[in-house]
């Protein structure tokens, strides 16, 4: 039967958190945000007057750096300007045409800012000369969709660009024979797009990143959804509420739809908004924003059970925000770079906004770890959201411990089975964060790093599992138990396979998944043992172990590269 | 007075239990390092021509010649087909292409370059002052009349990372404590009306200004040591910081008067979703304002860390002064039930 109690709990949580708000405040909110849109209408610019330039006889100069906000002009005779500048009261001195200075590094970029504004001035001036000679240069800029993946160091076009390439060669080279090299920029034109013509002060460097910026536009509205929900889950333990709630007649998982509801629904509605605002073909960007919505959600749900003070809530936002950031926007920085920017649903978002199209396999790889993990997580807050834990007051890691002993089946065998499997898009998204940090160092040290961290991220994730149901200190309980969950992680990491098939070409996509090929569940049994041995000699060296387990997977991951190269 | 002491006592230790403070400090540690991490983003959002000391060096192909168009300092190759150069241009081999026409009354360059890739923006960073100097040269020479009066000896030094580091990253590391301590005390004083403990506080001996002066003094006091330490880690780094003494004062009367402003904010409100949103709120707009004025926090410390005077310095310490002391006279005239 179809159960609609979620339905009076969203209810409840509409009128509960709209309580809160009264109308007044919604009218204040309206001000302070009229307020800033006026403000920042104002322009940033920090760098008001930050150098002091001492001028004589100069009108021009004179004219071009009051021009500039940064600096403050000083007018002055000779010998007042020398003693400004001998007291350090003034970056530089200009008597006439020349211009006098103490070195320093303030000094070079006083410099460098007066070149600017003497240029801009100079370009403003010869354009109201209305001279026929003032602009005897012109450029024209095209910009060129170009496209490569790097293979260890060295980069290529990636093949269908070459192929399309190789067409468009070829029907040009048919009419090269006859025309002159002007003829053959006009060619040129009609096939690429053109675009500015300027002269060459007029060049503006592009901004690199800039579709990027645009997807702060969709996080933003997020960050707040997700300061209330996770504020609403944990309020609801602070007043024991939740108490109530929990022995009505209410369905654990109704209670948690329908508070979840009331967050998700709008989060959806204005990332659409948002999205129809930037492109009217608004599907594609919010499906590819979605896993993000689900994730940031789920982290919250389950920061709003963990949490034992706002505080704590606090750390817990930040400590994702900043942590999403490194994973979601570090990639994108490589949009149209590298091939491994598709880490990241914000570079399908990007490429959405851009009205570019993306492939389905594309869209799996890019947001099923995304989805998976807010699925665990939904899971673990699920399986939690119970009585004895939800108001205990225990230390985070104990809370941790135990409720994966209370939530799995009693079998430990089975229990580390799955637990295996589960914590894989755990251990997976971890070392994309840190393969996004480590992949533009240069090679020699990237490879490694990355090499190392993925290891070291493994075995940490794998000792959750294992000592949550380890306490017995003999060694045949221990490797049975390292099997259990060696085998499970194992299965989990096959199905990761599948998913990120389209990062394998790619070589870095061979260091964490060149391992399916051989021995894996060997390797994989033999260090999740060595962690195991730390129960036996006491936890005090369990750093020693997790060491000595990360740096053999390390070792092994080597071999195994080499022998995937060679 | 022992009251405010033993309830300061009491929230920094319970900081101190919690690991907050620690936590807080790995976040500021996080932003700088983010920063300096995303530098590069960063500035290019800032002012792309700025990441022009970034290592990558990327490669013009060139067709044509002009003897006053030099490409000294960049790596550049000569074609005498413009197809060859595209065609290294999409193997990439090159990373831009630029067409020399032979002299003429105008001369029309055209420049090729890969679309929303870091290599087109440093390519043009590159190539921009050399087409400068062509044009001054080509413009010199055909009409003398328009030639450029001063040369300015810039050593090719961009002011943009000098201006990000001291109006960006400065004023974000010394502020960035005093917007925590507002934050943390709008937590520490709701909690006490969400747990209703505010009551069994009040039946002491203490009233209410004592709570809440313990309260705020508690979250400010510990502003101004991790706006030294961000000073001290700057002057590490070898970047001058002058009148560090004045920047940490400045940043604890910013403190005090965010502190202040949280108080009256919890107080008013009493329940701490909605006091920490109009918190955000109001700390958007006072640095949004902050960035715009000369004589506002942000524009002030980046004119202390300079060297420069800053005589309105004082008006802050006032300020603050007056909102503690306001919110003195409010909190004994407040009926907390």
């Amino acid at each position: 039967m179809l159960r609609l109690g979620f339905l009076k709990v969203a209810k409840w949580e509409i009128i509960r958190s709209s309580s809160g708000m009264k109308p007044s405040y919604l009218g204040i909110s309206f001000f302070l945000i009229l307020l800033l849109l006026f403000f920042s209408s104002l322009g940033l610019q920090p760098n008001q007057g930050i150098y002091t330039i001492a001028i004589t006889d100069n009108e021009e100069i004179a004219y071009a750096a009051s021009e500039d906000g940064r600096f403050e002009v000083l007018l002055v005779g000779e010998d007042e300007g020398s003693l400004l500048l001998d007291a350090g009261k003034t970056d530089l001195h200009v008597i006439k045409d020349e211009i006098h200075f103490h070195p320093a590094r303030k000094t070079d970029a006083a410099l460098s800012a007066l070149e600017q504004a003497y240029r801009s001035y100079r370009v403003k001036s010869l354009a109201e000369s209305e001279d026929p000679g003032a602009f005897p240069v012109w450029i024209t800029l095209h910009y060129v969709k170009r496209e490569y993946k790097y293979t260890f160091g060295y980069r290529e076009v990636a093949e269908q660009e070459v192929e399309v390439k190789e067409e468009k060669v070829e029907m040009e080279k048919k009419e090269k024979m006859e025309i002159k090299a002007r003829e053959e920029v006009e060619i040129l034109e009609r096939v690429l797009p053109r675009e500015e013509r300027v002269p060459p002060s007029q060049l503006v460097p592009p901004l690199p990143f800039g579709p990027i910026f645009l997807s702060f536009f969709f996080l933003f509205p997020l960050y707040f959804f997700v300061q209330f929900y996770s504020a609403s889950v944990f309020r609801e333990r602070l007043q024991r509420r939740g108490e109530l709630l929990l022995v009505s007649p209410l369905r654990r998982e109704e209670l948690i739809l329908g508070k979840l509801l009331v967050y998700l629904l709008p989060s959806i509605f204005v990332t659409a908004l948002i999205s129809i605002y930037f492109n009217p073909d608004f599907l594609p960007l919010l499906l590819s924003f979605l896993p993000v919505i689900f994730f940031f959600l789920s982290f919250s749900f389950l920061s709003g059970i963990l949490a034992r003070s706002y505080k704590e809530l606090t750390f817990f936002s930040i400590f994702l925000v900043g942590t999403a950031s490194i994973y979601l926007f570090l990639p994108t920085l490589f949009l149209n770079v590298h091939t491994i920017s598709i880490i990241s649903p914000l570079t399908l978002l990007v490429r959405g906004i851009e009205g570019e199209a993306f492939t389905v396999s594309e869209y799996i790889f890019s947001t099923l770890p995304l989805y998976l993990l807010s699925l665990l997580l939904f899971l673990f807050g699920w399986l939690i959201y119970k009585e004895e834990i939800l108001f205990s007051e225990l230390p985070l890691h104990v809370k941790i411990m135990e409720i994966f002993r209370s939530i799995l089946p009693s079998i430990p065998e089975l229990a580390l089975l799955i637990m295996g499997i589960l914590l894989v898009p755990l251990a997976y998204i971890g070392e994309l964060i840190f393969l996004s940090l480590f992949f533009s160092l240069p090679i020699n040290l990237s490879l490694p790093a990355i090499i190392f961290s993925a290891a070291l991220i493994e075995e940490g994730v794998k000792s959750i599992g294992l000592f949550s149901k380890l306490t017995e200190k003999r060694l045949k309980t221990v490797l049975r138990y390292s099997f259990f969950l060696s085998l499970g992680f194992f299965l989990g990491e096959k199905f990761v396979l599948v998913a990120a098939f389209p990062l394998l070409e790619s070589i870095y996509g061979g260091i964490f998944f060149g391992g399916l090929l051989i021995f894996p569940l060997l390797a994989h049994f033999l260090f999740t043992s060595i962690l195991g041995m730390s129960r036996i000699c006491g936890m005090k060296f369990y750093p020693l172990f997790l060491l000595f387990a990360t740096l053999s997977h390390s070792i092994y991951n080597f071999q195994l590269l080499r022998y995937v190269w060679i | 007075m022992s009251g405010s002491s033993s309830i300061i006592k009491k929230e920094l230790l319970s900081l101190a239990a919690e690991k907050t403070l620690i936590l807080s400090l790995f976040l500021q540690l996080f932003v700088a390092g983010f920063s300096s991490f995303v530098g590069i983003g960063l500035l290019s959002l800032y002012d792309p021509s700025g990441i022009g000391e970034y290592r990558i060096q990327p490669k013009i192909g060139v067709v044509g010649y002009n003897e006053k168009l030099d490409f000294d300092g960049i790596r550049a190759k000569s074609y005498p087909e413009l197809m060859d150069a595209m065609d290294d241009f999409y193997l990439g081999r090159i990373d831009g292409v630029l067409f020399v026409p032979a002299e003429d009354e105008i001369i029309e360059l055209e420049l090729w370059l890969p679309k929303n890739d870091i290599r087109g923006t440093l390519l043009l960073v590159a190539l921009k002052p050399k087409l400068e100097n062509f044009e001054e040269s080509v413009r010199t020479e055909k009409s003398p009349h328009l030639a450029e009066k001063i040369s300015i000896p810039s050593k090719g030094y961009r002011s943009s990372f000098f201006e990000l580091t001291y109006t960006l990253l400065l004023p974000l590391l010394i502020f960035l404590p005093s917007i925590l301590s507002g934050a943390l005390c709008i937590d520490i004083i709701t909690r006490e009306f969400e747990d209703k403990t505010i009551e069994s506080l009040l039946v002491t001996p203490l009233s209410l200004w004592e709570v809440v002066k313990g309260k705020i003094l508690a979250a400010w006091i510990i502003a101004p040591p991790q706006a030294t330490l961000w000073i001290s880690l700057f002057l590490i780094n070898g970047i001058l910081v002058h009148n560090p003494l004045l920047l940490i004062l400045l940043s604890a009367f910013i403190a005090m008067l965010l502190v202040v402003a949280a108080a009256f904010l919890s107080l008013f409100l009493r329940e701490r979703t909605s006091t920490q949103f109009f918190y955000s709120l109001i700390l958007i707009i006072f640095f949004t304002l902050s960035f715009s004025l000369m004589d506002s926090p942000v524009g002030m410390s980046v004119r202390i860390a300079l060297g420069k005077e800053s005589p309105l310095l004082p008006l802050y310490g006032i300020l603050a002064l007056a909102g503690y002391l306001l919110l003195r006279r409010f909190s004994e005239n407040f009926d907390p039930f």
